[in-house]
């Protein structure tokens, strides 16, 4: 059985890069456009782990990561934010919501794949 | 300039006033300070102060005209300004919408239009994976293999089959060789069964003659003997029989062995031929099939590589994420700044510079960015620089 990976993006391009990159190392993906539309997809299914912007509309990555952890089939699911930020007070707070990395966006696919396979559910 | 008006008056009133007086006096001393001098001198300071009046209401008319003059020169300009802010005012209210529209429009258009254009890279990508993994290298080579060994089993099955048929072909010539030391056999033993027989003859004539010499004591032995003679007869046609039979059967071998000798030699040729000929066929089959293999191999390298390239295409357009970011605070910006004025003017015509915080507007600028390239080209304003190169930018993975 493929893991399953749930990436939160408002750029359809980078939902594409992140998609491919995971299918071609076995995963299913399921994409979300913000916050709210992702949310709204954590229907209860085993999610082995969530990638997500933190600039979106609607609701923004870090008050749906602390969101998500609120629902008791995802408190243990692993975060990780994929972003352009990268200021030490965001990161910070990504921490507190619960994230376990912070990635900079534009990433390279290889390092991408290294933070995934260690922090995926096994 | 009302300051100065009561040391002027004063200065107006008392200098002819005591000129007046100063003339009277000199009147009454002259005089001896009669009636009529005092009443001179009392008239010539009222006369004074009189000229005094007339000469101060001049001056302070004169004066007014100036100040109105320059009140008027003053008012002109403030209402200058004033107008010049109005202008400002609706130049920026009536700009600003345009450009915020503009930079929106050019926004979406390219965030739509890169949006299709890694869309079909994407699909691009998504196509080369499924056909790199449906020809599976290792499956496509050992199929090619398989094919070629297959063949050449088969090809090399017909020859050993025509070879055995050879081998027996010979094996049978060699079985008829054989066969002829035995019928060689049976001839010389045919001979020494006549030889046998005549030497039986002679003894038999031997015994009937010494039987006739016994006269009626050999009569029975005369015919024993005879009786021999006639079985030893006998024994010489068979043995005469069998050597003819004998050579009834060589010659027929003879003739056999012939046929077959020839037709052997005449199928050694032919395998030989067709031999060489599946060796032909195999090798020309092996050097087509190794083109084929290395031509598959040259195709599937290539599509890795073009699978590659258009993957590392489409992860270079994550460019387009940080544009549209940055674009979409220059909007934010401007529509705040467009508000701040536009409050400024609900507010009435009156205008101070206290009205617009250009500290506030750059700091609630600072808080809207999320790059580092923002806040480089923010700076950068003040120090008169030129707006940032998009940098290269590092990336930064952190666990925590």
């Amino acid at each position: 059985m493929a893991k399953t990976i749930m990436i939160v993006d408002d750029s359809a391009s980078i939902r594409q890069v992140v998609g491919i990159a995971l299918k071609s190392a076995g995963y299913d993906v399921i994409e979300a456009c913000d916050g709210v539309d992702a949310l709204s997809k954590l229907t209860g299914q085993k999610i082995h782990l969530i990638i997500t912007d933190v600039n979106m509309p609607n609701m923004d990555g870090i008050t749906f990561v602390t969101e998500a952890k609120k629902l008791p089939q995802y408190k243990f699911t692993p975060m990780m934010m994929l972003t352009t930020e990268a200021s030490t007070d965001k990161k910070m707070a990504g921490k507190a919501a619960g994230a376990k990395a912070w990635l900079t966006k534009p990433f390279q696919p290889p390092t991408l794949m290294a933070a995934v396979s260690k922090l995926v559910l096994p | 300039m009302k300051t100065s008006q009561p040391i002027s008056s004063s200065l107006f009133y008392t200098l002819p006033a005591l000129l007046g007086l100063f003339s009277g006096l000199i009147a009454c001393l002259q005089t001896g300070f009669n009636i009529i001098s005092i009443i001179a001198t009392i008239a010539s300071s009222l006369l004074g102060l009189l000229i005094g009046y007339i000469l101060f209401s001049k001056y302070v008319n004169h004066i007014t005209t100036i100040n109105k003059s320059w009140q008027n020169d003053e008012n002109t300009k403030l209402d200058d300004v004033n107008a010049y802010a109005t202008e400002l005012e609706r130049l920026f209210i009536e700009v600003t919408p345009i450009l915020i529209r503009q930079v929106t429009t050019s926004r979406e258009h390219t965030e739509q239009e890169i949006t299709t254009l890694t869309g079909r890279f994407a699909a691009m990508v998504t196509q080369l994976e499924q056909l790199l993994s449906g020809t599976g290298n290792s499956n496509q080579s050992s199929s090619i293999d398989d094919l070629f060994d297959g063949s050449r089993d088969s090809l090399t099955g017909v020859l050993t089959a025509l070879n055995q048929i050879q081998e027996m072909e010979h094996q049978v010539i060699e079985a008829v060789r054989n066969l002829s030391t035995h019928t060689a056999n049976l001839d010389t033993m045919a001979q020494e069964v006549r030889k046998v027989a005549e030497q039986i003859n002679l003894l038999a004539l031997n015994a009937a003659i010494e039987a006739a010499r016994a006269g009626e004591n050999g009569r029975g032995f005369a015919v024993v003997a005879d009786e021999v003679r006639k079985l030893a007869g006998f024994s010489s046609e068979t043995g005469e029989r069998i050597s003819s039979t004998v050579n009834e059967i060589n010659s027929a071998m003879t003739s056999t062995l012939k046929m077959s000798e020839q037709s052997s030699s005449s199928d050694d040729e032919t395998i030989q031929v067709a031999e060489e000929a599946i060796n032909t066929t195999l090798e020309s089959l092996k050097s087509a099939l190794t083109v084929f293999k290395d031509d598959a191999d040259l195709l599937r390298n290539n599509s890795e590589n073009i699978r590659d390239e258009i993957f590392s295409v489409l992860t270079a357009f994550q460019f387009q994420d940080r544009v549209s970011q940055m674009l979409e605070h220059v909007e934010e910006n401007l529509a705040s700044l467009q508000s701040t004025v536009d409050d400024t003017r609900q507010k009435g015509n009156e205008r101070h510079a206290d009205m617009i915080n250009v500290s506030q507007t750059l700091s609630t600028m600072e808080l809207s960015y999320t790059m580092p390239e923002e806040l480089l080209n923010h700076s950068s304003n003040t120090s008169g620089g030129q707006p940032i190169q998009a940098t290269e930018s590092e990336e930064d993975l952190t666990f925590f």
